[in-house]
């Protein structure tokens, strides 16, 4: 028995590394490639907390596995309980909070310009491009009229949309986030953005969309029996295509329904 | 595509409730069945019940018998539901029995929903492993099925895995995989709609209970936000943009991200739970009303003495007739349906929006104070003097509980709050044009289909710009709208109705202009 559990607890660890080893070459678990240059950095930091948090697995299971080895074929040595050492404490104490530290002062840049407003590039922050507000379960959008700026008052002018977020592509582009009733959270997962919506709150998110394409809108906090309504679509277009997008919705939305009486053969 | 032909058609699952079954025999094995879900079943209207049980057991069968149930739809062929399939009918043939091969057409229309469905890539018509079904619904054959197995596109014949003695004659009629939208508008309603709207679509699914407003009980076979006349049906194409686009201001979300094809299939199938709710809804009707063979009435009249007899002679006859009541009252239901489609049943306004000024909302002012302050209020904060008085109830007779509107599944309903920019039914002018050409049938909302049509712009100018009024924007128009209406006749109660709009100006306005108010 005593060779079975050695084996057991030296093939885990082992197995566990090989498979992180293969995963992203198999495409498990692993996101895909950010959409986004600011996702990209963000990848940039997850990979290298990933490769830490790798390093000290395989450090403290070789170890384990040593010790475990070791100790198999001494069968009259007592053990040797390490509680209270004040140096081994004090070791890995340091240490880790010393990596901490490091992860810590090392993603400060890529977490402001995430998060902190005056940090966000210049042209996003100079024009909003929507109001996303969250409700149960749906994702209501109001758009200036094309040639204005958002203001945080409706504006009889303002164009309205649902579940589809228009924006334009290859650039930075700032949305205002507002929930009409409980926390909601603005996800989009391709592009790496992912902010909590809260009441009472309007809170500026900024991403950037690199290639023109449908991206996936999803609410990532459990916000009620109908959580799982709330999938939405962000469409990034190239700039002129945007510019007709929102010119269509315009038109869309002043639609009188006497213009097209007479070809009107709708279903 | 539209059915005018009667059969009765059954729309197979037995494959979905094998692996419900599965499903539930997992929940036994780790122990937990109080968590399996509760069958699906369509339940009955309280009506039906209060009917003696001889005929309340006749309207449900017949009910089974024309809509079936949950898990084994019936596609009755009388209503105008597109349940789904390829219609065909057979060609004169040359070929001699025992065959299994027929010469077919298609009509255009069916030609590329056959192509679609049954042609793959390469060319090649490919039936799935046992077969697509056929349906006959004429000729020698009518009412059995078989299963197709091949096509030839050169020679058009159709390859069925049954040989037959006697060919199909020329002109017999089939409909291939019958009941396929209606099928799949029942997996995406189960999925999407069922737990606020109820599998029967009554509106009562288990999470109804939490939200206000109620979700839509679909078996009176009225909707609140439809772009057809006033006293038309809603069309397929509003049920469609209300499902997309959802109902700001309720608990309807968009499903924007549906397929189109799913989309339509879900408003195939919400129409096909309509018009069996009011089906039900009409056959209980005919016989509470005009027959009276509810429970109730019989022992009334059994305690006056009259004749039991001829009480079960009665009853008998209802029962009897009940094949016959249905057809009859699906036939009116259906004619109802397909007229909404038509293209006369779309509101369409007889002039273009009137440029959005402040003359035109002025006049629409106007028209408002007219006619609509009595339920929206004089600021259009939907609180007009009909939501606090007490209201009475048109089927009872009697006056409401609470004071307060009441729509006609009875639920409380508030006049809307214009000041909010929220729009259930849509934001674009003609979504406005509707509501007020239309009117809101169902919360009592009146319609104005007689009123000029330039008034009605003028009004729904007015309206988009109440959540952007500044204070005292139309003193003037007021003043002059209130004197106006003194001199023609100065009756007491508009000399009331200023008085009011005075003292809510008082209570509400900002503006400076506020003394000028005094009248
Ligand atoms: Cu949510």
């Amino acid at each position: 028995m005593r060779w079975f559990w050695l084996t057991f607890f030296t093939v885990c660890p082992i197995a566990a590394v090989v498979l992180c080893v293969v995963a992203p070459g198999l495409d498990w678990w692993f996101p895909g490639e950010a959409g986004s240059p600011l996702g990209e950095r963000i990848d940039s930091l997850f990979y290298l907390i990933l490769y830490i948090v790798t390093g000290t697995f395989i450090g403290t299971q070789i170890a384990m596995v040593y010790v475990l080895w070791k100790s198999s074929k001494k069968d009259d040595e007592r053990a040797w309980y390490s509680h209270g050492s004040h140096n081994l404490e004090v070791i890995w104490t340091i240490v880790p909070a010393g990596i901490l530290l490091f992860i810590a002062l090392y993603q400060m840049d890529v977490w402001a310009e995430f998060r902190v407003l005056s940090k966000f590039p210049k042209e996003a922050r100079k024009a909003p491009v929507a109001e996303v507000m969250a409700r149960q379960f749906e994702w209501r959008i109001r758009y200036p009229e094309p040639g204005r700026t958002l203001q945080i008052q409706q504006q009889p002018t303002d164009l309205y949309a649902v579940n589809e977020l228009i924006v334009p592509a290859a650039k930075p582009v700032m949305i205002y986030l507002k929930t009409q009733d409980v926390q909601h959270s603005f996800f989009l997962p391709e592009l790496r953005v992912k902010q909590d919506a809260v009441p009472g709150q309007i809170i500026p998110v900024w991403f950037e969309a690199t290639k023109p394409g449908e991206y996936v809108l999803v609410c990532a906090e459990l916000c009620g029996w109908g959580h799982y309504k709330m999938g939405a679509r962000v469409v990034a277009l190239a700039e002129e295509q945007f510019e007709a997008a929102m010119e269509k919705l315009a038109e869309e939305q002043s639609d009188d329904g006497f213009a097209d009486a007479g070809e009107s053969d709708d279903e | 595509m539209r059915h005018s032909h009667y059969g009765v058609l059954p729309v197979s699952i037995r494959q979905n409730s094998n692996i419900l079954f599965v499903l539930a025999c997992g929940f036994l094995f780790v122990g937990c069945d109080a968590f399996s879900p509760p069958d699906a079943v369509f339940v009955v209207r309280e009506e039906t019940n209060q009917l003696t049980s001889n005929v309340s057991n006749a309207v449900e069968a017949e009910l089974d018998n024309s809509f079936g149930n949950p898990h084994q739809l019936v596609a009755w062929l009388k209503l105008p539901v597109d349940f789904g399939g390829v219609m065909g009918a057979t060609e004169e043939s040359t070929l001699e029995g025992p065959l299994n091969k027929f010469p077919v057409t298609f009509d255009t229309e069916a030609d590329e929903k056959f192509i679609a469905q049954f042609q793959n890539d390469d060319g090649d018509f490919k039936f799935g492993e046992s077969g697509a079904r056929l349906d006959w619904m004429t000729g020698e054959y009518a009412g059995k099925s078989m299963q197709v197995i091949g096509y030839d596109a050169e020679t058009q014949l159709l390859t069925t895995k049954e040989k037959v003695e006697v060919p199909p004659a020329a002109g017999d009629t089939f409909v291939l995989s019958a009941g396929d939208t209606l099928k799949s508008g029942r997996a995406l309603y189960m999925e999407h709609c069922l737990h606020c709207h109820g599998v029967s679509g009554d509106g009562n699914g288990p999470t109804a209970l939490y939200l206000n407003p109620r979700p839509r009980d679909y078996r009176l076979g009225q909707f609140k936000f439809k772009s057809t006349k006033p006293a038309e049906k809603v069309r397929q194409e509003g049920l469609g943009r209300v499902i997309k686009y959802g109902i700001p201001g309720t608990y309807m979300p968009s499903f924007l991200l549906l397929e189109d094809e799913e989309l339509y299939a879900i408003v195939e199938y919400v129409r096909w739970l309509s018009m069996r709710g009011e089906l039900e809804y009409r056959v209980d009707q005919e016989l509470v009303l005009a027959s009276g063979l509810t429970n109730k009435i019989i022992a009334e009249r059994k305690a006056d003495g009259d004749d039991s007899e001829e009480i079960q002679e009665e009853i008998d006859e209802a029962v009897a007739n009940m094949p016959v009541l249905f057809d009859d009252l699906a036939g009116q239901l259906a004619e109802s349906w397909l007229l909404a489609e038509e293209e006369g049943s779309l509101i369409v306004p007889a002039v273009a929006r009137v440029e959005d000024s402040f003359e035109s909302r002025a006049r629409g002012r106007k028209f408002f104070l007219e006619k609509c302050t009595n339920c929206h209020g004089h600021k259009g904060r939907g609180n007009g003097s009909m939501t606090e008085d007490y209201q009475k109830n048109e089927e009872t007779g009697e006056l409401y509980a609470e004071p307060g509107l009441f729509d006609i599944w009875g639920n409380s309903v508030k006049p809307r709050n214009l000041t909010q920019g929220v729009y259930r039914g849509g934001r674009r002018p003609v979504d406005l044009f509707y509501r007020l050409y239309g009117g809101i049938g169902p919360s009592k909302m009146p319609n104005f289909a007689t009123t000029d049509p330039q008034i009605l712009w003028d009004t729904v100018n007015y309206v988009l710009h109440v959540p952007f009024e500044t204070p005292g924007e139309y003193i003037e128009v007021d003043k002059e709208y209130f004197e106006s209406k003194k001199k023609s006749g100065g009756d007491e109660e508009k000399a009331a109705d200023e008085e009011a709009a005075t003292t809510e100006t008082k209570q509400t306005a900002t503006g400076s202009t506020e003394s000028s108010d005094q009248g």
